[in-house]
């Protein structure tokens, strides 16, 4: 400590000799090592997204550029990986089934939420919080137990739906066994899973919306579907839009629904081969359906910066959409 | 003129409110129905599934089909390995989440606006989606078929640290810090017996959430998890779906309804504190 008195009064000399701007004007290093706690406290985070967010995307380039089986020697063959998902039919269709069995789920019950936020926001409506948690029971279960269930649901020969169908006449359905049929249950799942969770969002966002302004529009003679149309949707938009945004951020990870469905593989023709779990076969994942295709390690490591990069991009116009968004600073 | 528009309102929102709790009605009756139909069948003998037409009605099966889950796998275990995996990862995560956001909301050191500023610009990077770099990394660790996988790389959120820095700076009030600190607290007694205690309203809100995505896990725990005795219940659903879903699907139904029932009960008890901070839990991308 007597060691570095002589430098630090030397440091301080030209400053004024008031007590505040001495502290200041120390070396930067002793003022951060003054507050060693602070940084101590933060750092968890930063070294484990160095650890596992950061090391992981450098470790990805490299492997893109390998043939691996995850056995033998590694073999470096340059661009051909990435080559090779414009010569690989399955790569298109699990973009293809992703995107549509998304937007078959996503974009309905975004609606559905919508107009079941409407009616449960209705003024002096009974029993709202027995409807907001009826609705959003579904979305506290496993997906894996929905899987399960929504399986036995829609089963060919005993299943409930195909029983219901019978009783009107209609003839048995092959739910789980037809290609487009299958994208069906999947967003029926998706439906069923999501609406309780937007109907409460789109609540808390209806909520903050001024009452007057209702009371204005009705004064003026608007009737329940004008209201919507020109006063809740348009303050609402940009919830909508942020919530499907990162909604479809997460939905075109989906791995879960068609991977409990059809055991590992994608399903009749691959029609519920999703990205991810394209990305799992080629990864040559446990139980990944009596294993379709050859693992690689090189190969899956691409499927994952294609999803990747449209993550990206999906967030960036995420972010875009939410500065638009006044309402968004409420909480 | 004011007393026959009221009147009229009153006449015209009625009708509207009557179909509105009717299709009301009917969607929770749509909703509700599959929670239904899986307590019939975890309850029904394995005949009484396969009936036509269908039975409606609860059966009395129920202890017989769980006890060929219990018998089939190693269900139990997997039931005392999520428990426990949750509690650790889900307490861990709001120690680190709580310490972190309290010193930004509420300590001041140099580089704290920028620190913040890349905490909140990593939560766009979607790290993690590409399975084979992460998964090699933990084999190269030596830390598959442990559960360090689960806790360590989530063990604190950028999410989480945002969350808690919102608390902090709102219910933590300087005066009594500065008390603290005159009273002689250092910085860690602090920050656990002024700071914590004053943030538990959002600590129990993130907790839940944070309990129900660690709960129902599913991917890395199938990746990492190689033994049996290791397996978490998602995972142990998927073998028992395996082992039973061509021939007994009553049993994996009972096993089914055993998993989710502990959530189901918490989301029961915390309902309020849940369905008020769904908005802000939904910013987690």
């Amino acid at each position: 400590m007597t060691v570095n008195t002589p430098l630090v009064s030397r440091a301080s000399a030209p400053m004024p000799p008031t007590s505040g701007a001495d502290t200041a004007a120390r070396a930067p290093r002793r003022r951060i090592a003054r507050h060693w706690r602070a940084y101590v406290s933060i750092s968890p985070f930063f070294i484990l997204f160095l650890g596992f967010g950061i090391i992981p995307l450098v470790f990805a380039v490299y492997l893109s550029t390998q043939k691996w089986d995850g056995l033998g020697p590694s073999v470096f063959v340059g661009w051909d990986q990435w080559a090779r998902l414009f010569t690989t039919p399955d790569v298109w269709l699990a973009l293809g089934n992703t995107f549509v069995i998304f937007a078959m789920g996503q974009i309905p019950v975004v609606i559905a939420a919508l107009v079941g936020a409407t009616l449960v926001s209705l003024p002096r409506l009974r029993f709202r919080s027995f409807y907001q948690t009826a609705f959003f029971l579904p979305q506290v279960t496993s997906l894996v137990a929905v899987a399960i269930v929504f399986q036995s649901i829609f089963g060919t020969r005993f299943g409930l739906v195909n029983h219901v169908l019978g009783f009107f006449g209609i003839e048995a359905q092959h739910w789980l066994e037809d290609p487009f049929l299958v994208k069906v249950v999947i967003a029926l799942m998706i439906i069923w899973r999501g609406f309780g969770y937007f109907l409460v969002i789109f609540l808390a966002g209806m909520a903050s919306i001024d009452p007057s302004m209702y009371e204005a529009a009705r004064v003026d003679g608007a009737g329940p579907v004008r209201i919507l149309w020109s006063i809740t949707l348009p303050l609402l938009a940009p919830t909508v839009l942020f919530v499907s945004l990162t909604a479809t951020i997460s939905g075109l990870q989906m791995f879960t629904e068609p991977q409990i469905l059809f055991g590992g593989t994608g399903g009749p023709n691959n029609a519920a081969l999703t990205m991810m779990l394209l990305q799992f076969q080629y990864l040559g994942g446990p139980s990944s359906g009596a294993q379709t295709v050859l693992p690689d390690l090189g190969f899956a490591t691409v499927i994952g910066w294609v999803i990747f990069i449209i993550l990206v991009v999906l967030s960036v116009l995420g972010i875009r959409s939410m500065r638009s968004a006044p309402m968004r600073r409420k909480r | 003129m004011s007393l026959r528009m009221t009147s009229r309102r009153v006449r015209a929102t009625s009708p509207s409110r009557i179909a509105a709790h009717f299709v009301l009605m009917v969607g929770v009756l749509l909703f509700v129905f599959p929670f239904y139909w899986l307590i019939v069948m975890a309850t029904s003998s394995t005949a009484q599934i396969y009936s036509v037409p269908p039975r409606l009605f609860l059966g009395t099966s129920f202890f017989e089909n769980f006890g060929k889950v219990l018998e089939g796998s190693t269900f139990l275990t997997a039931f005392a390995n999520s428990i426990w995996l949750t509690i650790v990862s889900v307490a861990i995560h709001l120690f680190l989440a709580a310490l972190a956001g309290y010193v930004f909301a509420k300590v001041s050191f140099p580089g704290r606006n920028t620190l913040f500023a890349i905490l909140l610009a990593t939560m766009l990077i979607p790290t993690g989606v590409s399975l084979v770099p992460t998964f090699q990394i933990y084999a190269d660790l030596g830390w598959l078929n442990t559960y360090l996988p689960l806790i360590v790389p989530g063990a604190v959120s950028a999410f989480g640290v945002f969350w808690m820095r919102q608390a902090a700076s709102s219910a933590v009030s300087d005066e009594v810090i500065d008390a603290a600190k005159i009273d002689g607290a250092g910085f860690m007694r602090t920050f656990l017996q002024v700071a914590l205690p004053s943030m538990r309203p959002a600590l129990v809100a993130f907790g839940i959430f944070q309990v129900m995505w660690t709960w129902n896990d599913y991917l890395w725990p199938l990746l990492v998890l190689g033994k049996p005795s290791m397996f978490t219940l998602p995972i142990a659903l998927q073998q028992l779906q395996g082992n039973y879903g061509t021939t007994d699907y009553s049993v994996v139904m009972a096993g089914t309804l055993v998993a989710i029932l502990p959530l189901i009960i918490l989301f029961f008890f915390l309902r309020k504190t849940i369905l008020e901070n769904v908005s802000a839990g939904a910013l987690k991308g």
